[in-house]
């Protein structure tokens, strides 16, 4: 009980350090802070510590959870209301369900989609065309996660007859068709314009324009769809989990090791393959509609390769499989070249090489599933 | 000899990689509930009849029907054989490393446990509930065949002994309650303890009154499982009969033992 | 008929430049196994070292680059060297620093890490070369004139740029099919442990094959920018895309295939801009979708080998 306090405690501290971390660490102090957590990682003693740490958490899972719940929800208190920072999270908990979704493919079956944020794109511009037609924020969503999902079914066509990279170029071919026709299509996209004005998203006379006023504090407009997007984060988690734990997510691992092996046990593996896709596309439905929203502003620069890559590189980061860390890894990549801002033109310069050094290191990712090891993915 | 009906037909099942004919229209009947093994050399043919029979290679010719079934079984895929009720396991052992031994033997539970997509959303109980039974019947099949091993199911395959891991193919083989098993090498690199103790799993197995179709390499262990031989060679079935039968046959005596004559001398 | 020619030649030369940075990708692909995001990048260094190399020279004014002097021909060849050097080496070193400790890593992080290396690449020019952020004039050292044969133009970077490619490939398939080098390389191209156990030193060879790849990449760019006299930090994302695409249609690690795909792509480029209107819009879709065509049909590329699975 006491140590489950304690546990609760340390996360909660954790979240306020990190809302000070957002809000005061500039130039050198970041750059300290990056060096410490390096020597963290690189040293064996102190990174068993660090392991000793999570062990702990590990142990009292439902005091964690509901230490991140609070945490989370206090999350825009601890930032001063500062809405700067309160939209950043927001978009980086959009780029997490992304992640979460990309997960599905690469981490459960092994697939590298080299394309998703041209499903992001489909969910985005769908949402938006719906709601622009007068449709309800959560109309447009349900609307955009079937469309990607759709979407994603097609693309899973494509790997039940690809293989390996060859995949991959087909996800690559598929983002960069999907931004070539957003450019093209011009009466329904608008082309490089974008589009303008989507319109907020309104519940019970209360729109996302609108401070929360709780009395006490009055929380910036921007709280709004921090606390949308941690709903729609913690629901993609608990979905995925969801999965992760019948017999779909027995066939996933067992897939992704020996496809023969699962189809002499009676799994159509063509159908559950297109299935998975689909479903891991999915939440790029979710996602655009959410980011969509949010900015108020889409155009086809929100969805390149580059987007597609940095999603990647949120899975891998965090650690293919592992729901957590690719969380993490997601929500510390979005962040990452905000708070790279001070090396000015040098900050994606940076981000490159910071890529680079960490997959040296660390080709694993930050929190590596440890059921993997045996596996060469 | 057993008398009953035949349970799996195999007529002139065929298969060429290129030029090279793997197999060569071999004939072979399977009676209910009898063990049948099947010997050759390495490239005889074995596992690709295997991999013909399961809709993993796709055959050049021939048909495979089951008893009470029209259908050519060389026509089917690998999950539309799996549910006429044929199980295999393979030569070179494929389980998940990384996954528990019980979410191994699950896998093998698929068939008659498994969900909709849409049911693992909306109807969370339901799936429970079928997620327990797949369990309860995993567990049996692993108390069936691994006795010791259905004791720490939550072990981690990669750390386990090879012996081991061939019983976990065998369970995951049998949780789904098959009509036929094939099983393919299930001695292969064990020692004669193990290979005895893997001889008395296949008899229980066959036992329950499943049919078993067996590949081994070991002339003594194939002699202790199989009711009746079948003896391979370049892609053609030379000779079938009981064990002293095709131990005295001239055919296999020629093309197969002649170099391994001892091996029958030392199962005697 | 003569609008056909044109655009057959206008595709040629594309096809051209595409297969060289294909060959690189394609090779790379065949030895470690990784899909190298970076290589159209290290092609942009090549032509950034080529062109500090021309602007040194050409600073005070005095040389007439285009002129048929001896020293303007030096000037030439010594900047196109240097290009060619500098993408090797940079090959060379990408391989030893980034793909080198990865090699046991599954591909996907090699993949990664070419992005990052790609993003170091183009935001160093970008940063670090003089007025790296804009678009900045190349040379043109091939006079502008050009010959008509039955109406079809051809222009002189036309012919040197098919030629150049043409004899680049003779030399390139006589080094694979004859020398010890190339057979060194082909035995690691079939399988690597059985190579390496007849004596085969894969990391030299692996070293020598990036050296040459890059060497390759390095020559596309520089036919790129002699042949639209303009160059740009990010040019080499389009050589990635088009070079992998060509290398997967005709199947990763084989180099007859990526000239194969080259030539497809081209030809389904010129087509589409030349013969759909507002086609030069959609030629990228074009090309995808021949490509998903392609990959449905023959999943391992059109001269792609196939790989049956042991079970």
């Amino acid at each position: 009980m006491l140590r489950a306090g304690l546990v609760m405690l340390s996360i909660l501290a954790g979240f306020a350090l990190l809302a000070l971390f957002l809000r005061k660490a500039e130039g050198m102090v970041l750059a300290a802070i990056v060096a410490g957590i390096f020597t963290i990682v690189a040293l064996p003693a102190s990174r068993n510590a660090a392991w000793r740490g999570l062990a702990i958490l590990q142990a009292h899972p439902r005091a964690a959870v509901a230490a991140c719940a609070i945490g989370a929800v206090l999350l825009p208190i601890f930032l001063h209301n500062d809405g700067y920072w309160i939209h950043v999270l927001s978009i980086a908990m959009i780029f997490a369900i992304m992640a979460i979704g990309l997960n599905v493919h690469l981490g459960e079956i092994g697939l590298v989609n080299l394309g998703y944020a041209g499903l992001f794109a489909v969910g985005a511009y769908a949402s938006t065309l719906l709601s622009q037609a007068g449709a309800p924020f959560w109309l447009a969503t349900l609307f955009a996660m079937t469309v990607c999902w759709t979407t994603g079914g097609l693309l899973g066509f494509f790997s039940v007859r690809t293989s390996g990279d060859y995949f991959a170029l087909v996800t690559l071919g598929f983002g960069l068709i999907v931004q070539q026709l957003i450019i093209n299509l011009t009466w329904l996209t608008q082309g490089n314009n974008g589009i303008t004005n989507i319109p907020a998203v309104s519940m019970l006379g209360h729109t996302s324009k609108m401070p929360i006023d709780l009395g006490i504090v009055r929380l910036v407009p921007e709280t709004n769809f921090f606390y949308l997007c941690l709903v729609a984060l913690c629901g993609s988690l608990v979905l995925a989990r969801h999965y992760q734990k019948v017999w779909i997510g027995r066939m996933w691992t067992a897939l992704r090791q020996d496809a023969i092996g699962v189809s002499c046990f009676g799994l159509d593996v063509p159908r559950f393959k297109i299935l998975t896709v689909a479903f891991g596309s999915m939440f790029a439905g979710l996602a655009g509609s959410l980011f969509a929203h949010e900015i108020g502003f889409i155009s086809p620069d929100d969805f390149t390769l580059l987007h597609s890559v940095e999603v990647l590189a949120s899975v891998i980061l965090g650690g293919i499989g592992n729901l957590f860390g690719v969380t993490v890894g997601a929500i510390i990549l979005s962040v990452a070249p905000e708070k790279l801002r001070f090396l000015g033109d040098y900050r994606l310069l940076m981000y490159g090489a910071m890529l680079v050094v960490l997959l040296i290191y660390r080709p694993l990712g930050l929190l590596p599933d440890p059921r993997r090891r045996f596996e060469s993915f | 000899m057993t008398a009953s009906a035949t349970l799996l037909d195999i007529r002139g099942a065929a298969k060429s990689f290129g030029g090279v004919r793997a197999l060569d229209g071999i004939d072979l009947q399977l009676a209910a509930g009898e063990v049948l093994g099947v010997i050759g050399p390495n490239g005889s043919g074995k596992t690709t009849l295997f991999n013909l029979l399961t809709g993993v290679v796709r055959a050049s010719g021939g048909t495979v029907r089951l008893a009470d079934s029209g259908a050519n079984l060389l026509d089917l895929k690998p999950w539309e054989i799996s549910t006429l009720g044929i199980a295999r396991t393979f030569q070179n052992i494929r389980l998940a490393l990384g996954q528990s031994v019980l979410q191994n033997v699950l896998v093998g539970a698929y068939r008659q446990n498994r969900t909709s997509w849409w049911q693992v959303l909306l109807t969370p109980q339901t799936v429970a509930a079928r997620e327990a039974q797949a369990v309860e019947k995993a567990m049996e099949a692993l108390r069936f065949v691994a006795p010791a091993l259905a004791t720490t199911p939550d072990r981690i395959v990669g750390e386990l002994p090879y012996a081991d891991r061939r019983r976990i193919e065998l369970a995951r083989a049998v949780v789904g309650d098959p009509r036929i098993m094939l099983i393919d090498e299930p001695a292969a690199g064990m020692n004669p303890h193990e290979t005895s103790e893997i001889a008395d799993d296949i008899l229980r197995i066959a036992a329950r009154g499943m049919s078993i179709l067996v590949i081994e390499h070991k002339m003594k262990f194939i002699a202790t499982v199989a009711s009746r031989i079948a003896v391979l060679n370049f892609g053609r079935k030379i000779a079938e009969g009981s064990y002293e039968q095709i131990r005295t046959d001239p055919n296999v005596l020629a093309s197969y033992l002649g170099r391994k004559g001892d091996h029958l001398a030392a199962a005697r | 008929m003569d609008l056909i020619l044109q655009h057959l030649v206008n595709a040629l030369a594309l096809s051209a430049v595409y297969a060289l940075v294909a060959i690189g990708i394609s090779l790379f692909f065949g030895v470690i196994g990784i899909v190298n995001l970076a290589h159209g990048d290290i092609a942009t260094l090549g032509v950034f070292a080529s062109l500090a190399v021309f602007q040194f020279l050409l600073a005070g004014g005095a040389m007439d680059i285009t002129a048929l002097s001896a020293p303007a021909a030096m000037a030439t060849l010594a900047a196109l060297a240097a290009g060619l050097v500098v993408a090797a080496l940079s090959g060379v070193v990408f391989y030893r620093v980034a793909f080198f400790p990865l090699r046991a890593a599954p591909p996907i992080i090699g993949l990664l890490c070419s992005v990052g290396v790609g993003f170091i690449i183009r935001e160093s020019i970008l940063n670090f070369y003089p007025n790296g952020r804009n678009p900045q004039p190349f040379p043109a050292i091939i006079p502008p004139d050009l010959i008509e044969i039955g109406g079809v133009i051809i222009q002189y970077k036309h012919i040197f740029v098919i030629g150049t490619a043409v004899i680049v490939m003779f030399a390139l398939a006589y080094c694979v099919e004859r020398t010890r080098f190339g057979r060194a390389m082909r035995s690691i191209l079939n399988n690597r442990e059985v190579a390496q156990s007849l004596g085969v030193s894969t990391f030299k060879v692996t070293v020598a094959l990036f050296a040459l790849g890059s060497a390759l990449a390095g020559l596309a760019g520089l036919m790129n920018a002699l042949y639209y006299n303009l160059v740009q930090s990010d040019m080499g994302t389009l050589l990635t895309v088009k070079g992998f695409t060509a290398a997967v249609i005709g199947g990763l690690g084989n180099i007859y295939g990526a000239l194969l795909g080259a030539v497809l792509v081209g030809l389904i480029e010129a087509v589409t801009a030349g013969f759909i209107p507002d086609g030069s819009a959609y030629k990228d879709v074009a090309v995808f979708g021949v490509l998903i065509a392609i990959l449905i049909a023959r999943p391992n590329g059109l001269l792609g080998r196939l790989s049956a699975e042991r079970v």
